[in-house]
C-alpha cells in the first residue's frame, strides 16, 4: 500500500491478569443474591397474624440468630474472631491491590506483546541453537529469564555464548528481562551463573 | 468486564473487608474478656432477643419481602454485569453525513490483516477480531510464531500490517493489541514431509 501517512494503530491498554478480584467480585454478587432470597423467603412465608408458620416451617433468620443466643465469651469465639479478621485482611488486600501486569511488549509500539511463558520458549530455543548445548530449558518472569542448559563441557565459554544468544533473541522486547544461565556439563555438575544486565 | 463493574467489585470487597475486620477484632476482644476496657457496659452474654422481637413486628413481613426482592435483583444484575460484552458493530467511516453514510465491518478487516500476518516468515498461524475492551475498540490479533522466530523482524511486520489496517479502518480511535505466542516445537520436528 502507498501513501505518506503510514502509521500503525495505536497500542491498546496493556493486557492485565484479573487477579483474585476477578472471582471475589462475582462471589460477593452471588452472596448478595442469596441474602436477598433468604429475606424474600422469610417475608413471603411469614405467618400473617397468629396462624403460625405453614407446614412446621421456621423463619431462617430466627433459626440463625437463636443459634448464637446466650453465647458467652470463650476460646471458640476468639478463634472465630481471628478467622473473620484474617478473611477481612485478605479481602482488604484483594480490594486494593493492582491487577497483575503480565505482558512484555515488543519494540515499535504496535501493541504486540509476549507473555512470560512465550519468552521462555523463545529463550530455550535460542539456547539450544548454541554449539556445545545438548539440551536447554528456560523459565521466565517479566523481569528475568532463567535458562538451564546441559552442555558437553567448557561450562564458562558455553555459558557466555548462551547468555549472549538469549539476549540477542530477546533484544526486540521493549524491556528485555535479565538473563541468567545455569549450565550443567555432562562430565560433572559444573553449575555456574551468569547474570545479564537490562540492556 | 468494564472498569465500572470492577469498581463495584472493589468497593463491595472493601466494605465486606472492613465489616469482617471490625467484627473479627470485636469477637477476639469479647472472647478474651477484654472488650470491657473499650466498652465498659459490654454484655457478658449474647442475646438475640432484640432481633427476634424485630422479626415479630407487623411491618417486618412486607419490608423483608421488598428488601429481599431488591437485594436479589441487585445481586443478579451485578452478577450479570460481569459477563463480557465485547461485540463491536459496524464501524462508521469518516465522511458519513446526512447525505449518506459509509460503514465497515471492522471485524473482517482485522481478520484479513491477521491472514496477512499469517503469511509472514516464521509465523505459523494468526487470527484477528475486533472487540471492545475497557471502553476502547481494539483490533485484537493473535499469532503463533516458531520458537526460532526473529522477534525484531516480527515486530516490524506487525507494524507494517497495523499501518495497512489503520488505513483501511481510517479511524483514529481503534487500538491494536497483538498477542505473540511462541510454539513449543520446530516445524521440522512436528511436520512430516
Amino acid at each position: 500500500m502507498t501513501g505518506g501517512d503510514r502509521r500503525p494503530l495505536r497500542p491498546a491498554a496493556q493486557r492485565t491478569g484479573a487477579g483474585p478480584i476477578g472471582w471475589v467480585g462475582p462471589l460477593l454478587a452471588v452472596l448478595l443474591v442469596l441474602a436477598g432470597l433468604v429475606l424474600l423467603r422469610d417475608g413471603v412465608f411469614a405467618p400473617a397474624g397468629s396462624t403460625g408458620w405453614p407446614g412446621g416451617q421456621q423463619s431462617w433468620l430466627t433459626t440463625a440468630t437463636t443459634g448464637v443466643d446466650g453465647l458467652a465469651p470463650s476460646a471458640g469465639v476468639v478463634v472465630v474472631g481471628v478467622v473473620a479478621a484474617l478473611l477481612g485482611l485478605y479481602l482488604l488486600v484483594v480490594a486494593l491491590r493492582r491487577r497483575p501486569r503480565r505482558a512484555l511488549p515488543l519494540t515499535g509500539g504496535s501493541g504486540a506483546y509476549l507473555l512470560a511463558s512465550d519468552v521462555a520458549r523463545r529463550a530455550g530455543a535460542a539456547a539450544r541453537d548454541v554449539d556445545g548445548v545438548l539440551d536447554a530449558s528456560a523459565s521466565a518472569t517479566r523481569s528475568r529469564v532463567t535458562v538451564s542448559a546441559r552442555t558437553t563441557g567448557d561450562g564458562a565459554g558455553v555459558r557466555d555464548a548462551v547468555t549472549s544468544a538469549v539476549r540477542d533473541a530477546l533484544a526486540a522486547l521493549e524491556r528485555p528481562p535479565a538473563v541468567r544461565v545455569r549450565t550443567t556439563s555432562t562430565s560433572g555438575s559444573d553449575v555456574s551463573d551468569g547474570r545479564g544486565d537490562l540492556t | 468486564m468494564t472498569r465500572r463493574v470492577l469498581g463495584w467489585d472493589r468497593t463491595a470487597a472493601l466494605l465486606v473487608a472492613l465489616v469482617l475486620l471490625a467484627l473479627g477484632v470485636a469477637a477476639v476482644l469479647w472472647g478474651a474478656g477484654q472488650l470491657t476496657r473499650l466498652w465498659p457496659s459490654a454484655p457478658q452474654q449474647l442475646s438475640t432477643t432484640p432481633a427476634t422481637d424485630l422479626y415479630g413486628q407487623s411491618w417486618w413481613r412486607p419490608v423483608s419481602t421488598a428488601a429481599g426482592a431488591v437485594l436479589a435483583l441487585l445481586g443478579l444484575w451485578w452478577l450479570l454485569a460481569h459477563l463480557p460484552r465485547t461485540r463491536v458493530g459496524a464501524l462508521r467511516l469518516p465522511g458519513s453525513g446526512p447525505a449518506g453514510r459509509s460503514s465497515l465491518d471492522g471485524g473482517s478487516a482485522v481478520a484479513v490483516a491477521a491472514d496477512v500476518l499469517g503469511e509472514v516468515p516464521g509465523v505459523r498461524s494468526a487470527t484477528g477480531r475486533l472487540r471492545e475492551h475497557r471502553g476502547q475498540v481494539v483490533a485484537e490479533m493473535s499469532l503463533t510464531a516458531g520458537p526460532h522466530a526473529d522477534l525484531g523482524a516480527l515486530a516490524r511486520s506487525v507494524e507494517d500490517v497495523s499501518a495497512d489496517l489503520a488505513q483501511v479502518l481510517s479511524r483514529d480511535d481503534v487500538r491494536a493489541r497483538v498477542r505473540v505466542r511462541v510454539a513449543r516445537q520446530d516445524p521440522s520436528t512436528s511436520r512430516v514431509t
